[in-house]
């Protein structure tokens, strides 16, 4: 029984959201495949390339180390922050019932909320080589040799930069992890430390296998979010030195917005959804394969 | 053994870890009040006097200040249309049972999933055929569209919570679905619809790459692309003091949400991750 007012209501309740999300999120993510079909520079002559953008990527060879790169931050990242994550949660968990596990949650979470860009300063000033934190300290305790331009050399910008994606970011899924450690009943902790079960014994034959749920939300994450990584590369190194910490994110920005060649920046788009498609599908059918 | 020393690893590591956050951000807030000679020849002084010039160079000559404003502008504005927009989607998709409920609801559920990456040139093209490139309005929209999907499930999920009780009595006694919304469903959801606005009052704070590409104009540009400029230009003109006091600039107003706002924060950013 539904009445005229019941459905004027409704419109009432979903147009401005649907309008605003399709008209701005949903459109243009459609139009970037009609868009990867054209080179075109944004002003003037549009023509249609059929999948030229899409052969063009085969031999563009900035674009094939972009994705290498890519690849490498997932490789050295999604590890990471899984591995520090888990021990955080737990040596944190281990903790409970005392005032600190507080503290040390909020204090853990913190780099999370801080914006990025500042992030990014604040560690570029870290890594200078002339005043930078990270040099002086290397000088004070007499580790002179080990003092280097961090962001400048190829040895160390890409292991500086996952450093501070993992310093901002491992903080969230810590506290991920946490909450559903603190979720899980206590009768099954007790009965394991009733028959003299350890600490660390604990945590590794009852509490992990229990996470798998979380875990696997986790990997997910972490993964589109290392795709997505932008600020980090782009204001630290410029992806730079030679390109060996430029991420497709910062390729695609680099195409649309200093060559200004939208069609091509828009295939690279498309590619980039594939990519994070397949990453998802891929995590969640590898967690659930396991759980057999 | 008692159990302060039974943890006592496990304060150690977490100790190590505390500091590993908490030393950057302290040193940076010492160095934003030091004299930039200071800053560049004793890095780990503290400084005599505190000088508070480096903040009104950064204010001023760093157009530090427009941008702090800005910011606060935009992020107050895109909060405020994000909670109401997405509390009468949230509403609907949660209260009433129609015919295209679950289809409109994975539309935005894939939202979750689309990458800004993947349209950042169509999304261009668009806003400057609209007019809205170089506009504050634009970027509010963008924004708005942008948190909806997250939003939406939040407080579906917290709507979902609440019994139905009140509302039917309400609907009995003639109240319409609107005013329903209104006087019922909007004061009982107050805690949800607060985490919501305070969970994307800190991500619209932050953010960086839509402000990049639809602001190019500098008395429009928000606080991020502010001091993202500030940084590029640094290898030319080094005034590292009032960068540092840009640094604390940003991080001022969202630490002081997560001092009041901790709990709920931490708790509203992951609350809908641990429910899957």
């Amino acid at each position: 029984m539904k009445r005229k007012g019941d459905r004027l209501a409704l419109v009432f309740f979903l147009s401005p959201a649907l309008f605003l999300y399709g008209l701005f999120v949903l459109y243009p993510s459609i139009q970037a495949l009609w868009m990867s079909m054209y080179q075109w520079r944004g002003l003037g002559e549009k023509t249609w390339i059929g999948f030229g953008n899409y052969e063009r990527m085969m031999s563009d060879a900035i674009f094939i180390n972009a994705m290498k790169i890519t690849g490498k931050y997932i490789l050295f990242q999604v590890p990471l922050v899984l591995i520090i994550s888990i021990g955080l949660a737990l040596t944190i968990a281990n903790l409970l019932k005392s005032r600190w596990l507080n503290t040390y949650r909020a204090t853990v979470f913190f780099p999370y909320i801080l914006p990025g860009v500042a992030i990014a300063m604040l560690w570029a000033t870290i890594f200078n080589p002339v005043s930078g934190m990270l040099n002086g300290l290397l000088n004070a305790i007499g580790l002179e040799q080990y003092t280097t331009e961090w962001l400048g050399r190829t040895e160390t910008a890409f292991g500086s930069v996952v450093f501070v994606n993992v310093w901002s970011m491992v903080g969230f899924y810590t506290v991920l992890i946490l909450a559903a450690i603190l979720n899980i009943p206590e009768e099954l902790t007790e009965a394991a430390e009733i028959d003299g079960a350890g600490k660390w014994q604990k945590s590794f034959y009852i509490i992990l296998p229990l996470l798998k749920d979380v875990l696997q939300v986790v990997i997910v994450f972490t993964l589109i979010n290392t795709l997505k990584i932008f600020e980090m590369p782009q204001l630290l190194t410029s992806g730079g030195p030679n390109r060996s910490t430029e991420p497709i994110s910062l390729y695609i920005y680099e195409q649309a917005f200093q060559n200004f060649n939208f069609g091509y920046a828009s295939a690279l788009g498309v590619i980039f959804l594939i990519l994070i498609f397949i990453a998802s599908m891929l995590t969640l059918r590898l967690t659930r394969g396991e759980k057999v | 053994m008692n159990r302060a020393t039974r943890n006592l690893g496990s304060h150690l590591l977490l100790i190590l870890c505390s500091l590993l956050i908490l030393l950057p951000v302290l040193w940076v807030f010492i160095n934003s009040l030091k004299p930039s000679a200071a800053i560049l020849l004793e890095p780990f002084s503290l400084p005599t006097v505190p000088a508070l010039d480096n903040y009104v160079r950064a204010w001023t000559d760093g157009g530090l200040g427009i941008g702090f404003l800005n910011s606060i502008f935009v992020t107050v504005i895109t909060v405020f249309f994000i909670v109401i927009i997405s509390a009468m989607a949230a509403y609907a998709l949660s209260r009433k049972r129609f015919r295209f409920r679950i289809a409109i609801q994975n539309t935005f559920l894939t939202g979750l999933m689309l990458p800004t990456f993947l349209a950042m040139a169509p999304l261009f093209l668009l806003m400057n055929d609209l007019g809205l490139v170089n506009s504050h309005l634009g970027l509010i929209a963008v924004y708005v569209a942008y948190s909806l999907p997250f939003t939406i499930f939040m407080l579906i999920a917290f709507f979902n919570q609440i019994p139905h009780t009140l509302e039917e009595a309400a609907t009995i006694d003639g109240c319409g679905p609107i005013k329903a919304f209104w006087k019922i469903m909007l004061p009982l959801a107050k805690p949800g619809l607060i985490s919501a606005a305070i969970f994307n009052f800190v991500g619209i704070w932050n953010e960086y790459i839509l402000a990049l590409i639809l602001l190019s104009d500098d008395p429009l540009k928000t606080l991020p692309v502010k001091l993202a400029n500030i940084m590029m230009r640094q290898q030319y003109h080094t005034d590292w003091g009032a960068l540092y006091a840009g640094i604390v600039l940003s991080f001022i107003p969202v630490v002081i949400f997560y001092l009041i706002f901790q709990r709920r924060l931490i708790e509203g950013s992951t609350a809908g991750a641990v429910k899957e």
